[in-house]
């Protein structure tokens, strides 16, 4: 299978740039510098690179989007992998700190950015550390800095250290908290590429977009299109997590089927187990049961199938758990990183939690089960960020195949019994 | 601005693009329900409970986030919609405390009429609603119940973006967030109160007003805040004729909707006890004057009133009109400054006047009303500090320089709050703004080419030649420039060399120009309009042009110019002047001169004193007539911006109002004119007093409406002359506090925590010359008095000034001031 | 003639008839002041302040059955509650509670409007006095609550505490 930004992971000292240099890093950016910035971005247009945080917005597009002649822009990565089950920047970050600064420093040439940020999740302190070392490495290289490699383009990156909440991975909550305010997702329109950090346009990106980068630039935008099925193009970072026998990060082209990637790739089912039921794109995704395994892993396929890729977190779970419980966990991991600035997410994460947790002691009615339900159209799609969708996502999905889960536990309950 | 056209339910609208669809509807009459949103303070999205159904858009919409766009087709109503509304409702009851029996906001809460309107019949929360914290100090006067805080974040968004100076912000995370202030420190600063109006729940309430009444149980009367000269428009609510609380009464011409602390919690100097309510005879003051009768012990006042005004007129018969005098009141309504120039002018007397420093009627360009500031392109400031002086005229400033593009530039002698969001800041050296003045109206003149017949040196001034140079270039190149200047601040005759400064700026043809006299008195305005000044009658008519006072004023009026406040504190101590009414005014504390001032008055004949607080001038006067004050009276006065509004009665007083008492006096001295209403009254003034004919009672209505512009005179001041040698002693700069600690604000006041201790702002080389340091107590003498003061070194004057915050009356740093408003010198010495 | 005679006795018989059916029946009057009339649970009567359970005073000072009352007879001024020494449960407590009942006619809206159940208008229907001003009912007269009404506690719900 091909392999791009997994290509050399584990070779021994991967993170200096002796090493990094010795494998061919940096020499796209002498290609780039050689291009002008336009030709740049229309080349990642061309290859089809799509976000890898979540939306999966053609990259192009967004860079294409920045206000015209407006100047300074900003560039932040975005390094606050909060989604639950998800590691693959985290490798990435670990293990290959240059490839991301190489990509940062193509999309800011290819956007006339002079300042980038990568802002790291509060959990993420020794990444950032081996980061600043990298970044060192790049300044004394001259790839960071005034005039690189004689371009007469400049740039410096600085890294970031976030306080730890999850809502700071959406990109306008991510910006006020760079800025030093409150965690809380900004009103859109205006979009960060018109607005964005202190007031100027700004390129948000993922890591694993930006690793993407280069390969598109050295190798040319044809050659990564090639891969992956029409609309999904490039490979995938695929964190896969849950009761497999090998966990761990996987580089799959787009398209593969979830049940290569489960039974292949991660040796399968725990315990022999059954599969009962899998998280496709990190936990704020409907999941989908055992029988949808053989969806091709990509944007449309799993669109089709009623969820989404997201960030690219397979979580299998088996038919030993619950998933009253495991849907019970999810909803407790968002009532706690709700930021409380709207209504419905505030109070209606706590009241799923609620209800929730009084059927798991079987002091429910099964009137519960529609009361859930309503909550959750009551939240979805009603509120300032996805927070609370990705919160009714598990429990609605939950309901939708797992019903009788739920209704086990009315059983011996008498009608009306209830609190 | 281009215009949108949308369709919200079936309604067709027409607005300015960029407004907010929930602001649309209302212009069609269409109800959007709101929590979070506020017109003056922008979107938010928080509350989620304007959800709309908008045409091609996959999900519903919050109208209060959403920028009208052609062909945009809106619905309010529907299935959907209700469904949104009403789940949204219930979320926000969720944990929201049921004491709506209890709680301050019932009756008028945005909560109880959604719900009402659009909410869930039922609720189908089964668990125990949250506890939380129920009553929370968030400063002596806002107590926060944290259990009905629905987190819309109105408050704190007020406090980022009106108040611009986070006070206010959301804590935590989530279900456990609050509204609280950084570090638990006290939520304290000029404009916290206006959080209590904004609250759409009972959550942040007004401790004073803390279960004193039901809401509907109060009688709401419009009426003006009597503070400043804003005249922020209040409601102020009372029950059974007791004094309860102050709302802000959004005006946008005026004060944009909020009011400031001083505004809301300043006020029961209406209840309090140092109030004078009756009559009554001092056994102070010189011998009695031969033709002084017994004063008749416990009268009504009318009747007491009648006697003293034979007794002025027998003193003005006797020693001629010049030896009365009558010092009128920057405080109280038009009216009353009318028929009280009136009076005296009826007594054949011009000694009339209202304030220490020097200043005339009209303005060589367009007086511009407050609103005007949003949409000028430059705002000067020239010794004016909004928010000390004018509070609500700051959050004007603030608003147009963060909100509008307006550039601030300021020209003072000290630093002030707004400097931060000053464009070019030009600080001159305490007592030279003068020179300051000229040096601009110089540069201006220069650029225009024109020929001055003054010159100006900028030696005494400090600024240097560059920063003039810039400030000029500012002002040239505005388009529209609104120039700000408190005369009540400016030395000697500064106003007068500020109103040369402005017709220069009016002859610049790009420049669109225009300025507001922010003196910080209630009604400055109206008491130079209604002629309490020695050289004018009404509407700016000198007394010099006797045609037109004839014509206006009979063919006895006086046509000989009179003296002025200081002027007769002067003939008053030589004995020239015999008598001297002074109505609600404390020039013993007030004007400069301090002892001095006592000792004039003592030395008159007769002193009479209409006033309404017991003052150090009421203890020196041997007549003391009771006046009833705002609350009580009812009248208009015309604020900074030359809006004429109506100051409304709220409470009755047992004593006689101001304008009858006085209407009395002049039927005693034989004028016909009689009033039945206070509206006569002001019938009277818009035919007598030239800028007033528009108006009448109502046109005044709920929000007031402009004068016309007051006819300015040509003034040449000649250059500045030269100061003394300083010889080791530093000038003077009395600044304003806003909360001082005087008779409005007394010890009981709500507000009390703000009273700051006496402190002198030296600038470094000084107090290094002086040999104190940052805390030292010093003793700051000048013109026959001491006070003492701590020092701070912080440079907010320059070099060889000093500036002393008028802190409270007992300070007396009025008193260290030249009884002829020049600048003075005072010595610092380590106490 | 006899006929005549017999008619008259028949009808001086009919008539005695009734009164002595009446003489031998229960008389429908009673000997008040001695006897007093037991008046129906839900009459509405003299009103009344309830306590609750721990003694304290059932009204939060609301006003809502002042500002219900169709004439006005009622005035509540409140204040807010010593958390130390609390009058009431909630925050507020009414400082003044005051019924004229002279004006008042006896609808009863204020008990619908009460949200805490603490006036409520009772079977107590002696309210004649020789003054005026005694018919100003002030709190210490209203709080006396008399024994327990057994409709109101079954079907109404009131708390209901004697208070000696």
């Amino acid at each position: 299978m091909t392999q791009i930004l997994f290509k050399d992971i584990n070779k021994e000292g991967l993170h200096t740039m002796k090493v990094y240099e010795g494998l061919g890093g940096y020499q796209s950016l002498k290609k780039a510098f050689a291009q002008k910035p336009e030709e740049i971005v229309e080349a990642v247009k061309a290859s089809g690179l799509r976000g890898r945080g979540g939306a999966g917005f053609p990259t192009g597009l967004k860079w294409s989007f920045l206000a015209k002649d407006v100047f300074p822009r900003y560039l932040c990565c975005n390094a606050d992998e909060s989604e639950p089950g998800t590691c693959k920047d985290r490798e990435l970050l670990l293990k290959n700190p240059h490839l991301l600064i190489e990509g940062m420093i193509l999309c800011s040439y290819a956007c006339r950015i002079e300042t980038g940020y990568i802002y790291f999740r509060g959990e993420f302190q020794d990444l950032s550390f081996i980061m600043d070392k990298a970044l060192d490495e790049a300044r004394a290289k001259g790839y960071l800095g005034k005039n690189i490699l004689g371009s007469g383009f400049d740039l410096d990156i600085h890294t970031h250290l976030g306080a730890g909440a999850y809502i700071c991975g959406e990109e306008s909550a991510l910006l006020n908290s760079l800025e030093g305010g409150r965690g809380e997702p900004r009103m859109k329109p205006p979009f960060p590429a018109v607005e964005g950090l202190y007031s100027k346009p700004t390129v948000i990106n993922n890591v694993e977009t930006l690793c993407a980068v280069p390969y598109i630039v050295s190798e040319g935008a044809d050659k990564y299109a090639a891969l992956g099925t029409e609309k999904s193009k490039g490979t995938k970072l695929v964190s896969v997590s849950g009761h497999v026998k090998k966990p761990g990060n996987y580089e799959i082209e787009m398209g593969t089927p979830t049940s290569e990637l489960i039974y292949n790739l991660a040796g399968g089912i725990q315990n022999d187990n059954k599969l009962k039921a899998f998280i496709p794109g990190g936990s704020s995704v409907p999941m989908l049961p055992a029988d949808k395994v053989d969806t091709p892993y990509d944007y449309e396929s799993l669109a089709e199938a009623g969820t989404m890729l997201g960030s690219g977190a397979l979580i299998v779970i088996d038919d030993s758990i619950n998933i009253v419980e495991a849907t019970l966990r999810l909803i407790s991991f968002y009532m706690h990183e709700s930021c409380g600035k709207c209504t419905p997410c505030r109070e209606g994460t706590r009241w799923l939690h609620q209800i929730v947790e009084r059927i798991m002691q079987n002091k429910g009615q099964l009137e519960y089960i529609t009361r859930l339900e309503d909550i959750c159209d009551n939240m979805a799609f009603k509120t300032f960020c996805p927070l609370a969708d990705a919160c009714v996502a598990p429990v609605v999905s939950s309901i939708k195949y797992f019903r009788a889960d739920y209704e086990e536990y009315f059983k011996n309950v008498p009608a009306g019994a209830a609190s | 601005m281009s215009d949108v056209t949308l369709t919200i339910d079936g309604k067709t609208v027409t607005v300015p693009k960029g407004t907010k669809v929930v602001d649309a509807a209302k212009q069609v009459e269409v109800d959007i329900p709101v929590f979070c949103y506020h017109e003056k303070i922008g979107p938010l999205g928080c509350c989620r409970m304007c959800l709309v159904e908008v045409e091609k858009m996959p999900k519903l919409m919050t109208a209060c986030t959403m920028d009208v766009a052609p062909d945009m087709v809106v619905k309010t109503v529907g299935d959907k919609v209700e469904k949104a509304q009403k789940g949204v409702l219930e979320f926000t009851l969720l944990n929201h405390p049921l004491d709506c029996p209890v709680c301050d906001k019932g009756g008028e809460c945005p909560l109880q009429d959604n719900t009402f309107k659009y909410g869930p019949p039922d609720t189908r929360m089964e668990f125990h609603r949250a506890n939380n914290v129920k009553a929370a100090p968030l400063s002596p006067v806002i107590t926060i119940d944290r259990e009905r805080c629905i987190a819309c974040q109105r408050c704190t968004a007020y406090s980022e973006r009106i108040e611009q100076d986070r006070g206010l912000v959301m804590l935590n995370r989530g279900f456990h967030n609050e509204v609280n202030t950084f570090n638990n420190e006290p939520y304290d600063n000029r404009f916290s109160g206006n959080v209590i109006d904004i609250c759409p729940v009972g959550a942040l309430t007004n401790t004073d007003f803390r279960f004193k009444a039901r809401t509907w149980d109060l009688e709401n009367h419009d009426t003006l805040c009597a503070n400043c000269g804003c005249n922020c428009n209040i409601t102020l609510g009372t029950r059974l004729n007791e004094f309860m609380r102050i709302e802000a009464r959004p005006n946008d011409a005026v004060d944009d909707g909020w009011i400031c602390d001083k505004g809301r919690w300043g006020h029961h100097f209406m209840e309090s006890k140092n109030k004078i309510t009756a009559a009554r005879e001092n056994s102070v003051g010189k011998t009695e004057p031969t033709s002084f009768p017994n004063f008749p012990i416990n009268a009504p006042a009318e009747q007491a009133a009648e006697k003293v005004i034979e007794i002025f007129k027998n003193i003005a018969e006797e020693h001629g009109p010049e030896s009365i005098g009558f010092l009128g009141s920057p405080y109280a309504t038009n009216e009353e400054g009318y028929l009280y120039q009136k009076l005296f002018r009826l007594l054949g007397t011009n000694n009339i006047d209202h304030k220490s420093y020097q200043d005339t009627p009209g303005l060589p360009i367009r007086h511009f009303d407050v609103e005007e500031i949003e949409n000028s392109n430059i705002v000067l400031l020239i010794a004016c500090d909004p928010t000390e002086e004018l509070p609500i005229l700051d959050l004007r400033i603030k608003k147009a320089v963060s909100r509008c593009g307006t550039k601030l530039l300021s020209l003072n002698d000290q630093d002030t709050a707004l400097d931060k969001y000053a464009e070019l800041k030009v600080k001159y050296k305490v007592g030279s703004e003068a020179s300051a003045v000229d040096a601009l109206a110089e540069g201006l003149a220069r650029e225009l080419g024109e020929s001055i017949d003054f010159s100006s040196d900028l030696g005494p001034t400090g600024i240097s030649d560059e920063d003039m140079k810039s400030l000029v270039e500012a002002v040239r190149s505005s388009m529209k420039i609104c120039v700000v200047y408190n005369p009540a601040a400016l030395s000697g005759d500064t106003s007068l060399r500020v109103k040369r400064l402005l017709s220069v700026i009016a002859r610049i043809p790009t420049i669109e120009c225009g300025a507001i006299p922010a003196a910080p008195a209630t009604n400055a305005v109206g008491a130079v309009d209604m002629g309490l000044l020695p050289d004018f009658y009404p509407g700016g008519v000198p007394v010099s042009d006797s045609e037109k006072v004839k014509e206006l004023w009979g063919e006895n009026a006086p046509t000989k110019p009179g003296l002025s406040a200081s002027e007769m504190i002067a003939k008053a101590k030589s004995g020239d002047l015999k008598a001297l009414w002074i109505h609600r005014s404390n020039p013993v504390v007030d004007f400069p001169g301090g002892e001095q001032v006592v000792e004039a008055l003592k030395n008159l004949d007769l002193l009479v004193v209409h006033d309404m607080l017991e003052t150090e001038t009421t203890q020196l006067a041997k007549i003391v007539l009771p006046s009833n004050g705002p609350g009580f009276d009812e009248g208009t006065t015309t604020n900074i911006g030359g809006r004429v509004q109506a100051r409304r009665k709220a409470l009755e007083a047992n004593s006689i109002d101001d304008w009858k008492l006085i209407q009395v006096m002049l039927k005693k001295l034989g004028d016909e004119s009689s009033y039945s209403r206070v509206a006569k009254v002001l019938n009277e003034i818009s035919q007598k007093v030239p800028g007033y004919q528009e108006i009448n009672s109502r046109f005044v209505g709920k929000q007031g409406c402009n004068r016309e512009q007051v006819a300015g005179e040509e003034v040449s001041p000649g250059n500045v002359e030269s100061a003394a040698s300083s010889n080791g002693k530093l000038q003077l700069r009395v600044a304003t506090y806003l909360f001082a600690h005087d008779k409005i604000l007394d010890a009981s006041s709500k507000l009390a925590y703000h009273f700051k201790p006496s402190s002198a702002f030296l600038n470094e080389s000084d107090a290094g010359k002086i040999g104190v340091s940052n805390g030292d107590r010093v003793s700051i003498s000048g013109n026959g008095t001491e006070m003492e003061a701590e020092v701070t070194i912080d440079n907010r004057c320059m070099e060889g000034g000093v500036v002393v915050p008028r802190i409270s009356d007992e300070q007396g740093v009025n008193g260290l001031g030249n009884p002829d408003g020049s600048p003075a010198w005072v010595d610092i010495k380590k106490a | 003639m006899l006929q005549a005679t017999f008619a008259g006795v028949k009808n001086l018989l009919i008539g005695m008839g009734v009164t002595f059916r009446n003489m031998l029946s229960k008389p429908v009057t009673l000997q008040y002041p001695e006897v007093k009339r037991t008046m129906p649970t839900r009459y509405r009567g003299r009103h009344f302040l309830n306590r609750d359970e721990d003694g304290l005073e059932r009204c939060v000072g609301c006003s809502l059955c002042s500002i219900n009352c169709p004439v006005g007879c009622i005035h509540v001024v409140a204040a807010e509650n010593d958390p130390e020494n609390p009058v009431s449960k909630g925050e507020r407590y009414a400082e003044v509670y005051e019924i004229n009942l002279l004006r008042c006619i006896y609808c009863g809206y204020c008990e619908e409007a009460c949200p805490v159940d603490a006036v409520v208008l009772r079977e107590h229907y002696e309210l004649a006095d020789y003054d005026r001003d005694n018919y100003i009912m002030e709190k210490q007269d209203l709080l006396v609550y008399p024994e327990p009404n057994e409709f109101r506690v079954n079907v109404l719900g009131n708390t209901e505490r004697v208070n000696k």
